[in-house]
């Protein structure tokens, strides 16, 4: 299911033209990647956790070449699917 | 700031963004997570532009091993959801350290904890300053950028310039620790080398000094002095080599006998030598003295092998006897274990638990009594029956067939009628929780 397809759905579900639910959508993100730029945890019960993690500084070796690099530690956004819908998958 | 937000504060929040009453919210964002689930479920992936894309994979079943049991076994392949976020996202959220690119670096460069915490430490500072200035005008926001660059230069400079301090003194250390090892090391060596050569140098002064006086002494009835001054010197070498394995006089004692018919042989065959030769005297008397030592090393060396298994003779009357009709040390040895029980059933009797135990003890002594030169091993030769259950043993950690034989019958060695009364297939596979059946014992006559 592409980002279009999900919007058609989701207007048809909530009764509201494609337009507005793309707009709410995108707002939605919006205020989903406000919050975890200020390091927030998301617990949305019944689907999982959305939570910034901290991946600290590493050395990668280029096999081919043997350069060695100094990857930079970084933050990712990282999910974690409630135990419900784990279970669901499995 | 850290904060854990649920589904209504999201939804609170998109009310308040959007501009649309909370309950609508709320239904709008129950429904946007329905949907992904749904979707998830029929397709396996949904996109959603902006956030990321959730996929259900396929983890494929792979062996693994029980750490309990050792035991290997497989863990089945299973689906998994995975989230991997928009790029959007990803740089939104990377922010604070976007101005970091993966540098090279050398192969002096090791990779340290303590720096990495620092440079988060200051990051994550500086992510705050950012957000404060990002609001303010965008002239500052250009200062800022050039600070954070500077800020940044500076971050990796100190790591780079602590690398080769922190090589540095390690390098010193080995150092200092070479030339500290060095002379440790040193002295040992000189020591062992003093210890080696000490008692050889006294050797050989007592060889030259024994040899000096019977040069001297040019009569025909030397090589009986010389016998006896030889024998003399052994005794002693003896005497000093004894205390260290205790029992000298014993020991001693039964030695010299052994050893005398065996000088006198070699003193006669040697008197002819120094008739012959008068000028070579002295080597011949070296040699001759040296080969008399190596022999009386060889004699130690037998008599030790006896001299181990003596301390456990208590029947010494069965000893005695044998050991002037010969010097078979095989003979010797088929003595010994019978020596050995009859020293070992006095301890244990006790020691061990009375009931079993006195029964075992008086079927050892009419043995002992029975048997006069026979090899014994008392676990191969079925010299007992089992008569009956003595008593019913239940396996615990840390037990060994031979600790058990030793609880019940006081001797180690009884241990394989336990494993033939109870059929044992494998001695060594005892398992904790077993029980087993303890025969009692009764001499086979």
């Amino acid at each position: 299911m592409n980002n279009k397809e999900f919007i058609t759905k989701l207007a048809k579900r909530c009764g509201m033209a494609p337009a507005d639910a793309a707009a709410n959508v995108d707002t939605f993100v919006g205020v989903v990647t406000e919050r975890l730029k200020e390091n927030d945890q998301l617990n949305i019960s019944g689907f999982g956790v959305l939570e910034v993690k901290m991946r600290k500084e590493r050395l990668s070796v280029n096999p081919k070449t043997g350069q060695r690099f100094l990857v930079p530690p970084k933050i990712v956004p990282a999910f974690r699917p409630s135990n419900k819908l784990k279970d669901k998958f499995k | 700031m850290d904060a854990k937000l649920n589904h209504s504060d999201l939804s609170a929040l998109l009310a308040k963004e959007a501009n649309i009453s909370g309950a609508k919210a709320e239904q709008f964002t129950k429904a946007m997570f329905d949907l992904i689930i749904e979707g998830l479920e029929k397709d396996g992936i949904v996109k959603i532009n902006g956030l990321g894309t959730f996929k259900v994979t396929e983890v494929a079943s792979r062996s693994s091993v029980n750490v309990n049991t050792g035991e290997k076994f497989e863990i089945k392949g299973h689906r998994k959801l995975t989230f991997t976020p928009a790029d959007a996202l990803r740089e939104n959220v990377n922010q604070p350290f976007a101005m970091f690119e993966p540098v090279e670096v050398d192969d002096s460069y090791t990779d340290n904890d303590e720096d990495v915490e620092s440079i988060d430490e200051e990051t994550a500072a500086e992510s705050v300053a950012e957000t404060v200035v990002e609001e303010e005008a965008t002239e500052e926001v250009r200062e800022e950028s050039i600070a954070v660059e500077e800020t940044a230069q500076e971050r990796f400079i100190p790591t780079e310039e602590e690398m080769p301090a922190e090589e540095e003194t390690p390098a010193e250390s080995t150092v200092a620790e070479f030339e500290e090892e060095q002379p440790v090391e040193d002295v040992p060596q000189q020591e062992t080398v003093h210890v080696i050569e000490e008692p050889a140098s006294q050797e050989t002064e007592e060889v030259v000094e024994e040899s000096l006086p019977e040069e001297a002494a040019p009569d025909v009835e030397e090589p009986e002095t010389e016998t006896v001054a030889v024998a003399e010197p052994e005794k002693e070498t003896k005497a000093e080599a004894a205390p260290v394995k205790e029992k000298t006089a014993d020991v001693a004692n039964e030695k010299k006998p052994a050893l005398m018919p065996e000088k006198e042989k070699k003193s006669a065959g040697i008197t002819p030598a120094p008739k012959k030769n008068g000028g070579g005297r002295g080597w011949i008397f070296i040699t001759i003295l040296l080969l008399l030592v190596a022999g009386g090393a060889y004699f130690m060396l037998n008599g030790n092998g006896k001299k181990e298994q003596k301390p456990l003779v208590a029947a010494k009357v069965e000893g005695k006897r044998e050991k002037p009709s010969g010097n078979n040390s095989a003979a010797a040895n088929t003595v010994a274990p019978v020596d050995t029980l009859a020293a070992a059933v006095p301890d244990d009797s006790v020691k061990v638990m009375p009931e079993p135990e006195e029964e075992y003890r008086f079927v050892m002594c009419d043995e002992l009594a029975a048997r006069s030169v026979k090899s014994i091993t008392i676990a191969d030769t079925l010299l007992y029956e089992a008569v009956g259950d003595l008593a019913m043993h239940t396996v615990e950690n840390g037990d060994r067939l031979t600790r058990i034989a030793v609880k019940y019958y006081g001797d180690k060695r009884l241990w394989p009628y336990i494993v033939m009364y109870n059929g044992l297939k494998d001695p060594n596979g005892l398992c904790r929780g077993m029980e087993l059946a303890i025969p009692k014992l009764k001499a086979r006559k």
